[in-house]
């Protein structure tokens, strides 16, 4: 094959990607059983891994075998995983074509965590945490209310301090 | 088109190996002196010398404030992590804290990240690859162990590049040792890699069919290695010494060095033997100035005492990577020993007890890496536009989990451990506080659930959120770890689409910017060499 005709047949897939379903992009049957789907997963590596193009003149052309490539792995990690596998299938039933993690876990969004800036206050957290864990509200509160001191008003050590408070 | 050659270095904690392809096949290059390994010791000499290899790692008994070894062990990694601290204390040349919380070594009134240190190692295996082959070398392949996190294999990388050279791939260490195993065989089988270095421990099973390698499962200890061995010969050699002669060698920098030393030609010694008869002289001085030495006998069954838990510990790390790779000890078909410790009897003996079956003896243990890293550089080198062309490829995992913190000291893992890359795994979050404009997303590396117990990564900041109440602006976290292992992460506003995307600057590690100085710098200085030609040799007695 010639670099146009890589060419061409790379971006055929490549545009059409979100059409596949995960059997159809590793070309396996629903039904094929694990060591078919590692065996087809590696016919696929051997001629899509992005190593095998790793010096080819083209960026465009090696952005593409890159995608495509890590489609196929998600392909593979979730028709290996016993639990993911039967998501999927009841992903496929609602017409979805992938299993993306933010859909798989349910549990509602999280919420992003403000950094304790002063490390000082950090040390203290943290063994208020460790000693919280070990049952030792004494010690946690204690250590709250010096990473406190350290950092007034930070949302996270207040809440774990409240909490502790409630405890104790 | 000339075809200029590859290499593959394995550039351990204690030695460094470089080999090339020439031909179709993989060569261990030697020294002028017939030397494959190379201390990964750097001397620096009061004459001005940069001294690497045999004759540095003679100067650890010397001038062990400026002669820096196992200097891997802090690579990557930041100053203030403990075990960089626990190494610290043991190590006899100075390392103090630097920028981004860098490691940075002192000698002789210069100042060396340790990048820079890899870097001339890097710079004089190379040039004896091009002496041997008698053309430049400008790219290679570097391995690093399995579980090296992201910001040791960028430290990794930037040490190549220091030493001007164009890092193909970082590769980890077993996955090259599986690739000089099967390459070429065509064989299907269940490979189980089992390295124990001199300063590391690591264990990956693989799945080989025919030309693909598959990475099934990689588990390790970073400070798992030889050394820690010797420490405990050490221990026990300062223990008789101060029973002996009431003198505590520990505040003894040169004694130290010494036993240190001759510790570990013990420790080999009784990989041959049944005992060994130590005798050191003139170790230190009593009160009237008299010089006292240090006599005793060791048995193979007293080293194995007191070295039967760290090869314990190997042990459960097996175990842990046969769980993560779905496999039982008794599926795997083949044992690979690699690194020097693998030479010891009670580790033989181990591995032989636990997969049920006698390792490979056909392999050589130091050298194996090297062949892997050299063969895959090759390949890497001649891939191009034929997907029918001849080669092999490493399907290879993520070693570690990937997370985030998130509220209440937490992290959330958005990439799981073990995973095929490249992969990419994204989340929504929301945020914390009433009209939060900006976003700290602190990623770190680690399986606990709690954000402090992981190792810190480093952060990225979303800024010029909408003002609103806490938890109504909604941000997209997405985590994508490249075929080099290298992770990118980026954040958007749901709302309004705008974006962070970034190399998150890992804790630890030095921008592009120093980098391309440093490498700067080394190309002004004088290459590094294994000899200073005119010194005179110092009388040191040991064993
Ligand atoms: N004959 C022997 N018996 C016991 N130990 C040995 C022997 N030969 C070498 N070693 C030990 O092997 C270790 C070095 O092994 P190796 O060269 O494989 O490590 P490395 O690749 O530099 O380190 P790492 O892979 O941990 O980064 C040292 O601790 C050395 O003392
Ligand atoms: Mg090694």
């Amino acid at each position: 094959m010639d670099q146009s005709q890589l060419k061409a047949r790379i971006a055929q897939i490549h545009r059409d990607l979100d059409q596949y379903t995960y059997f159809e992009l590793l070309k396996v049957a629903p039904q094929s059983s694990p060591d078919e789907i590692r065996g087809a997963f590696h016919r696929m590596a051997l001629s899509m891994h992005p190593d095998r193009y790793a010096t080819n003149p083209d960026p465009e052309l090696r952005r593409m075998f890159y995608d495509v490539y890590k489609r196929v792995c998600e392909g593979y990690r979730v028709l290996m995983d016993h639990e993911q596998r039967a998501e999927y299938l009841e992903a496929l039933s609602r017409g979805e074509r992938r299993l993306v993690n933010k859909d798989r876990k349910r549990e509602g969004p999280k919420r992003v965590e403000q950094a304790i800036q002063n490390p000082q206050a950090k040390k203290f957290f943290t063994l208020a945490l460790a000693a919280e864990r070990r049952g030792d509200i004494k010690t946690a509160q204690l250590n709250y209310k010096f990473a406190l001191d350290l950092e007034p008003d930070h949302p996270t050590i207040l809440e774990r301090k409240e909490a502790v408070d409630a405890k104790g | 088109m000339s075809e200029q050659p590859v290499v593959g270095i394995d550039l351990g904690t204690s030695n460094t190996v470089i080999a090339v392809v020439a031909d179709n096949k993989a060569t261990v290059i030697p020294d002028r002196d017939g030397r494959r390994i190379h201390p990964s010791v750097v001397s620096f000499h009061p004459n001005g010398t940069v001294l690497v290899g045999q004759e540095a790692k003679r100067r650890r008994i010397i001038d062990p404030k400026n002669t820096v070894y196992s200097a891997k062990r802090l690579i990557g990694r930041s100053f203030r992590a403990e075990p960089v601290q626990e190494s610290t204390k043991r190590l006899p040349y100075d390392v103090v804290e630097g920028e981004n919380q860098q490691p940075v070594i002192v000698a002789r009134g210069n100042e060396y990240t340790i990048p820079e240190i890899s870097a001339f190692i890097l710079r004089h295996v190379r040039a004896l690859a091009e002496d041997y082959t008698g053309q430049k070398i400008e790219s290679a392949v570097i391995t690093v162990p399995a579980n090296f996190d992201d910001g040791q294999r960028e430290a990794t990388r930037a040490a190549g590049r220091i030493a001007g050279l164009n890092v193909l791939r970082i590769l980890n260490e077993p996955t090259a040792a599986a690739l000089a195993y099967g390459y070429g065989r065509g064989i299907t089988s269940r490979v189980v890699i089992y390295d124990f270095g001199g300063g590391t421990f690591d264990i990956t099973c693989l799945q080989l069919n025919d030309r693909v390698f598959e990475v099934l499962s990689t588990a390790g200890d970073t400070f798992l290695g030889g050394d820690d061995i010797d420490e405990r010969i050490t221990d026990y050699m300062v223990d008789i010494f101060l029973r002996q002669t009431r003198v505590d060698l520990r505040y003894n920098i040169g004694g130290m060095a010494r036993l240190r030393s001759v510790a570990e030609q013990i420790k080999c010694q009784l990989s041959s033997r049944p005992k060994a008869v130590v005798q050191v002289q003139e170790i230190a001085y009593g009160e009237g100035g008299q010089s006292l030495d240090l006599g005793f006998t060791l048995t193979v069954e007293a080293l194995n005492a007191m070295a039967r838990d760290l090869v314990q510990r190997s042990f459960l790390i097996c175990d842990e990577a046969m769980k993560l790779g779905n496999v039982t000890a008794t599926q795997i078909d083949d044992v690979v020993l690699v690194g020097g410790s693998t030479k010891m009897p009670m580790v033989r003996e181990g591995v032989k007890g636990y997969f049920g079956i006698e390792a490979r003896t056909d392999i050589n243990p130091d050298e194996v890496v090297a062949v892997g890293a050299a063969i895959q550089a090759a390949a890497l080198a001649r891939s191009g536009v034929s997907a029918s062309a001849p080669g092999s490829v490493l399907l290879d995992v993520t070693p570690r989990a990937l997370g985030m913190a998130v509220v209440g000291g937490y992290a959330d893992t958005i990439i799981d451990r073990n995973q095929q890359i490249p992969v990419e795994q994204s989340r929504v979050f929301t945020t914390s506080q009433d009209n939060q404009q900006v976003v700290r997303i602190q990623v770190c590396q680690g399986e606990s659930r709690t954000f402090a117990e992981n190792q810190a990564l480093g952060e990225l900041l979303l800024e010029g959120l909408r003002p609103a109440a806490r938890g109504e602006v909604q941000i997209e976290v997405r985590f994508e770890i490249d075929t080099n292992g290298i992770l990118q992460v980026s954040a958007v506003d749901l709302e309004t689409g705008r974006a962070q995307n970034a190399r998150v600057q890992v804790i630890g590690t030095s921008s592009e910017e120093a980098i391309s100085q440093m490498a700067a710098r080394q190309d002004q200085m004088p290459a590094p060499v294994d000899h200073v030609p005119d010194e005179e040799v110092t009388g040191v007695h040991t064993g």
